[in-house]
C-alpha cells in the first residue's frame, strides 16, 4: 500500500513538473514571436488581452496603468487579442505605441497559451521557469 | 491490500465512463438535399468614410426604410452618436449625439440598439440601464420608458437587441428580442420577445424557448438568444434559436402558427454541454470556465434570420465555428453560410463565407440585396467602412 502510493505521488510530481516546463517553452516562443526576448535574470512581462476579450474593467485599469507608468516599469507590456487597431491607436496615442517596453500581438499568440487568462497579467521569469503570476484583477 | 486495489481499480473506471449526450441529429431534406436554385452573386459595394473616431464594428448597425428614403446608421460607442448615411449617395446625412448625462440624456452607449422610424423619431434601448428613448436628428428626447422588470411579471428575461436581432417596429409596437435574466430548469415560461406600445407603453412577453432548451444545459448566454423577422405579406414573426434548426413562425400576439425544420449543410448535429439541465443552475457562473468557453465557440449554431421584402425570400445565416482542436491551436475564425428560403421556407440555396474576409454579424439588407461588411478591406484602409452587396441570381455564379 505505501509502495502503491509513493507511485501515485511520484507520478503527480513528475507529470506537474512536465506541465510547468511545457508552459515556460509555449509562452516564450509565443513571447519571441512577437519579438518580445526575456533577458537574463529576473524578468517580467505585462499581457493585456484586447477590449472584449476579457474583464473589460480590468482591461482598462491594466491600461491605464501602463499608460501612466510605462517609462518606469521594468516590465514589457504586450497586448493581444486587440481587434480594432484603429480605435485602440486613439485610446493610448502613437507615442505610447512606439515605446519600446510595448509590443502588439497582432497574430493573437498569447491568447491561445496555458497562462493565458481574460485578466490582464503580469508573468516574472527566472532561469527558465514562471515564477510568478499576477492577475490585474480588483474583484 | 488486494481488496484495496479493486476498489481503486472500480472507482477508477466508473468515474472514467463519459456521460451520454443527446443529439440533435439533422435531416437531410431542407439541409442537406435541397434544389439549389438560389445564389448569392457579388454585385458591388457601398462604402462610407469613416471619420478618425469611428472603427470598424459596432453594436447597432442598421438599414432603414423610411418614407424619406433607405439609410444606413449605427452607434459610435466611443463618442454617443449615432451616425445617419443616405445609402444611396453613402453620404453623412446626421449625427445624432446624444448625452451620457442630465435631463436630456441617454446613458452611456457602450451596449445599445436602436432603430430609425423616421428622421423625426430614433428609438434607442441602453441594454445595461434598461432606458428605452425616442429621439430625433437633433438629439431631443421625446420621452423615455424603463424596461427592466424585476417585478416577476417578466419572466425572468431581459431584453436585449443586438446587430444580428435588431428592435422591429410593426405598426404601433416595438419587438424587442429577450436573454434569459438567468439558468433555469424549465424554460416553459421564458419568453423569447417584448412587444412595448409606443402609444399605451404596455408591454407583453411572447413566445417561449423551445422545447429543445429543456433538453440539456447549452452553455453561454449567447446560445439562448433568439433573433426575429417580420414577414409583411403573412404578418407573422419568424424566429430563430441558436440550437434549433426549427424556424419559428408566430402571430403578431404570440401564438405559434407553424415551425419549420431548416439546417446549414455545414451543421452535422448539436448537443449540449450538459444533458443534465440542473447544471446551469448548480454553477458558480462568476468563475471562468474553459470547458464552457470552449464549447460555445467550437459548437456551430444558428445566428439570425432576415426577411427580405424585396425579393420575397428568407436568408438565414448560421456559424459555422472552428472545431475544438483547431480553437486550441488559436483559431478563433467564424465561417458562416447563409441559406436562402423561399415563401414557403424550402431551402432554394446556400452559400458558405470566409470568415477572415466577411464579418458574420454585419449583414444588413437593403432594396440592392445583403450587404455583408468585408474585414480585410479595412484592415487596409482603416477609415472607410466597405460591405460587399450580394444579390440574388438563379444563375450559379462561376
Amino acid at each position: 500500500m505505501k509502495c502503491f502510493f509513493n507511485c501515485c505521488v511520484l507520478l503527480v510530481l513528475l507529470s506537474s513538473c512536465k506541465s510547468e516546463e511545457e508552459n515556460y517553452i509555449e509562452l516564450t516562443t509565443s513571447l519571441s514571436k512577437v519579438n518580445v526576448q526575456l533577458t537574463e535574470g529576473e524578468t517580467g512581462v505585462i499581457i493585456i488581452p484586447g477590449a472584449g476579450s476579457g474583464c473589460g474593467s480590468c482591461i482598462s485599469q491594466a491600461t491605464s496603468y501602463v499608460l501612466d507608468y510605462i517609462d518606469t516599469l521594468s516590465s514589457n507590456v504586450v497586448f493581444t487579442g486587440v481587434v480594432d487597431m484603429k480605435l485602440f491607436r486613439l485610446e493610448v496615442g502613437d507615442d505610447f505605441l512606439a515605446n519600446p517596453k510595448v509590443f502588439i500581438d497582432k497574430e493573437n499568440h498569447l491568447m491561445n497559451t496555458h497562462v493565458s487568462s481574460i485578466y490582464p497579467r503580469q508573468l516574472t521569469f527566472s532561469g527558465k521557469k514562471i515564477k510568478r503570476v499576477v492577475d490585474f484583477n480588483p474583484y | 491490500m488486494d481488496r484495496i486495489l479493486v476498489c481503486f481499480l472500480l472507482i477508477t473506471l466508473t468515474s472514467g465512463c463519459r456521460e451520454e449526450f443527446v443529439e440533435i441529429h439533422f435531416e437531410k431534406e431542407n439541409s442537406t438535399d435541397f434544389n439549389e436554385q438560389f445564389f448569392l452573386v457579388e454585385k458591388g459595394r457601398f462604402e462610407i468614410d469613416l471619420d478618425n473616431k469611428t472603427g470598424f464594428a459596432h453594436r447597432s448597425m442598421q438599414i432603414n426604410s423610411t418614407s424619406n428614403g433607405e439609410y444606413f446608421s449605427f452607434i459610435n460607442e466611443k463618442t454617443n452618436t449615432i451616425y445617419i448615411h443616405e445609402v444611396e449617395t453613402s453620404k453623412l446625412a446626421y449625427k445624432v449625439k446624444l448625452e451620457h448625462q442630465g435631463p436630456n440624456s441617454v446613458g452611456n452607449l457602450q451596449v445599445a440598439s436602436h432603430t430609425i422610424i423616421n428622421l423625426d423619431s430614433i428609438v434607442v434601448y441602453n441594454i445595461n440601464t434598461g432606458g428605452l428613448y425616442l429621439t430625433n436628428t437633433k438629439s431631443e428626447i421625446y420621452w423615455k420608458e424603463n424596461l427592466l422588470d424585476y417585478s416577476g411579471d417578466s419572466f425572468g428575461v431581459n431584453p436585449e437587441p443586438a446587430i444580428f436581432s435588431p428592435i422591429v417596429k410593426i405598426n404601433d409596437d416595438l419587438f424587442i428580442a429577450c436573454s434569459i435574466g438567468r439558468y433555469l430548469t424549465d424554460y416553459s415560461k421564458t419568453y423569447s420577445v417584448l412587444k412595448f406600445n409606443l402609444r399605451s407603453r404596455n408591454r407583453e412577453y411572447l413566445y417561449a424557448l423551445p422545447q429543445v432548451y429543456n433538453s440539456g444545459y447549452w452553455g453561454t448566454v449567447f446560445k439562448y438568444m433568439p433573433s426575429f423577422d417580420f414577414n409583411p405579406i403573412t404578418r407573422h414573426i419568424v424566429l430563430n434559436y441558436p440550437i434549433d434548426p426549427e424556424l419559428h413562425v408566430m402571430s403578431l400576439d404570440g401564438k405559434e402558427i407553424n415551425r419549420h425544420y431548416e439546417s446549414s449543410k455545414y451543421i452535422e448535429s448539436m448537443k449540449p454541454l450538459r444533458t443534465n439541465i440542473s447544471y446551469g443552475i448548480k454553477k458558480d457562473h462568476g468563475v471562468l470556465d474553459t470547458e464552457q468557453t470552449e464549447y460555445s465557440f467550437s459548437t456551430s449554431d444558428f445566428l439570425r434570420i432576415i426577411y427580405d421584402p424585396y425579393r420575397n425570400v428568407y436568408y438565414r445565416i448560421a456559424y459555422i465555428r472552428p472545431s475544438i482542436e483547431s480553437l486550441r491551436t488559436g483559431n478563433r475564425n467564424i465561417d458562416f453560410s447563409i441559406s436562402i428560403l423561399d415563401a414557403n421556407f424550402i431551402k432554394k440555396g446556400e452559400r458558405k463565407f470566409n470568415g477572415q474576409i466577411y464579418k458574420s454579424s454585419m449583414v444588413l439588407l437593403s432594396s440592392e440585396g445583403l450587404n455583408i461588411a468585408r474585414k480585410d478591406l479595412y484592415d487596409s484602409n482603416e477609415d472607410l467602412l466597405s460591405y460587399t452587396i450580394f444579390k440574388l441570381d438563379k444563375t450559379k455564379p462561376e
